[in-house]
């Protein structure tokens, strides 16, 4: 049970116990939160008939069990039940377009990310033992240990309300200069933390037989470097971009907040100060299934990318 | 190399010059860490916020709470004075008491998370999965993966919405409880709500980086040899495991603080996490944040602020340093 096929499938079923755990565990959780379905629709002035023909009604009286697996088969069409706070409207009707509006606000963040961050880490790493490579890793490191919650106040002060130069808040597409105070802040973090896995990586590659060799041969250094270390190096950058997805979904919640971008960051924060359960719980369901099989799909494309990796690990 | 093996095995031993009375670790250790004057001002740092966290009560100038007479208009929102060094804020309470005891919820938070979530639990459940395998390492590594995929900030706010209110309920019960009411209305329990929170997440990165090194530990000859001469599993794991991956818990601890540290005061910045009258970062780093706000009475964002990314710089800059030494394959 090596080869890569079998692989697959073990990852793939292995992947399953997890969503279950997931999805129960959401489930549960929004059947703890306070205030029940009867009363929020009687206002609590039904006789005990019509509680007992609504809870019938809601499949309220049916087992945990059977409620559960009525509401993932529900979930697995795209139903995920309607919002509390918007009159008559379906929950994915809500969340699907401030999803899309959240994608597109972390395009250029993940793109600026990775371009900027890995010539930055091979930069430092072919410049280990002078003065730049400490200097600039340290400054990477305080740059992505600012928390966001600071940093997006003070530069709506600085480049919005003293200099004048950008607009505080808003969203108008991406083409507009409203995005450009929001990609910084979502870029800066994870641009500090791609390229130090980068230097890293490269600085673990540098010592490897193939790179003495390839300068044995006499190649020029630029090739040895672009076509036998950093080829090399950009392996562990397949698990750098799903953790970058997971840091720009949380960072989303905090731009959004703060810089009144109505995408699905700000409106978690909102499902839960207005105590919409069925909202959160898909939010949280969809996030989460993404992340299992963005993850999934890494494991798989490694044993593509690097066959050396031990198919059996895991 | 523990005392029982080097007796055992005299001739081996002298062979590796084990007998030979070595320089003891740690001072190797506090060497090359003196040697690295950022972290040695970052770790200045981090002790002095800790101390003015437990000594917050004796340093404190004022009560943090406020009363009727900082309510006047002349004690409101006060920039800093002889008699406010930090100034006053929108309730004309002073900021410098308030910053004080502000330490003090990040101190419990993370002191009680790192020694339950990291230490007790992660540490724990990265042996065990690790060195047993087969079924319990599974489940523990299912449990692992559904927690680490649910984005953090999106489990603790699930979490704030759906058990804290019931939480609310019994604690407010118990206020006119005779020993529990006082800690509880001052507070305790949402500081207990936070902690519990932050915990169930907390042990995850810790208890995969455990298992990792784990795997590969107990492949070595020397943990074959201990097994193969009767060893109890609790005598391997403490005396050949455990000295193998005291490295990666100290590293795994101090990277996590900061991410704690960060987790409450994102989770507080948003409403859900300790609420007031009880101070910390992330309600006074919201109080002073909008714009507005800021270009009127800068200090409101700046004296937290500050103090709250220095915090987050030095374990960051401290935990580099660490790695470096530990690790000493990424330098």
């Amino acid at each position: 049970m090596t080869g890569v096929f079998p692989f697959i499938v073990r990852r793939l079923l292995a992947a399953i116990p997890v969503v279950l755990l997931v999805t129960i565990a959401t489930f549960w959780l929004g059947r703890c939160a306070p205030g029940d379905p009867i009363t929020a629709r009687t206002g609590g002035k039904a006789s005990p008939e019509t509680v007992a023909r609504l809870k019938h009604q809601l499949h309220l009286d049916d087992n945990v069990a059977v409620q559960y697996v009525r509401y993932m088969s529900e979930v697995v069409h795209g139903d995920f039940g309607t919002s509390q706070r918007h009159v008559n409207q379906s929950v994915s009707s809500i969340i699907f377009p401030k999803m899309w509006i959240s994608l597109q606000e972390n395009i250029y963040p993940f793109i600026l990310t990775f371009t900027i961050g890995m010539p930055i880490g091979i930069y430092l790493a072919m410049r280990r033992g002078h003065w730049q490579d400490p200097s600039v890793t340290a400054l990477l490191l305080i740059l992505s240990a600012i928390p966001v919650v600071i940093l997006i106040p003070t530069l709506q002060v600085l480049f919005a309300a003293k200099w004048k130069l950008l607009p505080v808040a808003g969203w108008h597409g991406i083409f507009s200069r409203y995005i450009i105070l929001p990609t910084a802040v979502l870029t800066v973090p994870g641009l500090a933390g791609v390229a130090r896995l980068m230097r890293i990586s490269m600085i673990q590659v540098m010592d490897d037989d193939f790179v003495r060799t390839a300068r044995a041969k006499g190649l020029q250094e630029r090739i040895v470097v672009l076509r036998h270390m950093v080829r090399n190096a950009m392996l562990p950058m397949a698990t750098a971009i799903v953790s970058s997805l997971f840091f720009l979904f949380i960072g989303s919640f905090f731009v959004e907040s703060l810089f009144g971008i109505p995408g699905i960051g700000a409106e978690s924060i909102a499902t839960i100060n207005g105590r919409d359960y069925d909202e959160i719980m898909a939010i949280t369901i969809i996030s989460t299934v993404a992340f299992i099989v963005a993850n999934m799909a890494v494991d798989i494309a490694y044993t593509f990318i690097d066959p050396r990796i031990r198919l059996d690990a895991g | 190399m523990t005392a029982d093996t080097a007796t055992m095995l005299p001739a081996a031993a002298n062979v590796y010059g084990l007998d030979r009375p070595a320089v003891p670790a740690w001072r190797t250790f506090v060497r090359s860490l003196l040697k690295r004057k950022l972290a040695c001002v970052a770790l200045c740092y981090i002790v002095l916020f800790y101390a003015t966290a437990i000594f917050a009560p004796a340093i404190a100038p004022y009560s943090y709470e406020g009363s009727s007479h900082d309510l006047r208009k002349e004690n409101v929102l006060q920039g800093p004075s002889w008699k406010h060094p930090f100034g006053t804020d929108r309730l004309g309470r002073d900021l410098l008491s308030r910053v004080i005891y502000a330490t003090r919820t990040t101190m419990l938070i993370t002191v009680a998370t790192t020694i339950t979530g990291g230490l007790f639990l992660g540490v724990g459940l990265g042996l065990l999965a690790g060195y047993r395998r087969g079924l319990v390492d599974s489940l523990i590594n299912r449990l692992g993966e559904a927690l680490g995929s649910i984005p953090d900030l999106l489990l603790l706010l699930l979490l704030a919405a759906t058990i804290r209110p019931r939480i609310d309920g019994w604690v407010r019960h118990a206020y006119g409880w005779p020993v529990l009411g006082g800690p509880l209305r001052t507070g305790i329990a949402d500081i207990t709500f936070v902690f519990f929170a932050l915990t169930l997440i907390d042990w995850v990165g810790q208890e995969r980086l455990i298992r990792s090194q784990v795997l590969a530990v107990r492949q070595e000859e020397y943990v074959l040899a201990a097994r193969a001469m009767g060893a109890s599993t609790g005598r391997v794991l403490w005396n050949h495991v455990f000295p193998n991956i005291r490295h990666l818990v100290v590293l795994g601890t101090t990277t996590a603080i900061g991410a704690i540290a960060l987790s409450e005061i994102s989770l507080t910045f948003f409403g859900l996490g300790v609420r007031a009258p009880t101070p910390s970062f992330g309600d006074m780093i919201y109080d002073g944040s909008g714009p507005r706000q800021v270009l009127a009475h800068p200090h409101l964002l700046l004296v937290p602020g500050t103090i709250a990314i220095l915090f987050f710089i030095s374990f960051a800059l401290f935990g580099d340093a660490l790695n470096d030494i530990l690790n000493p394959r990424t330098r």
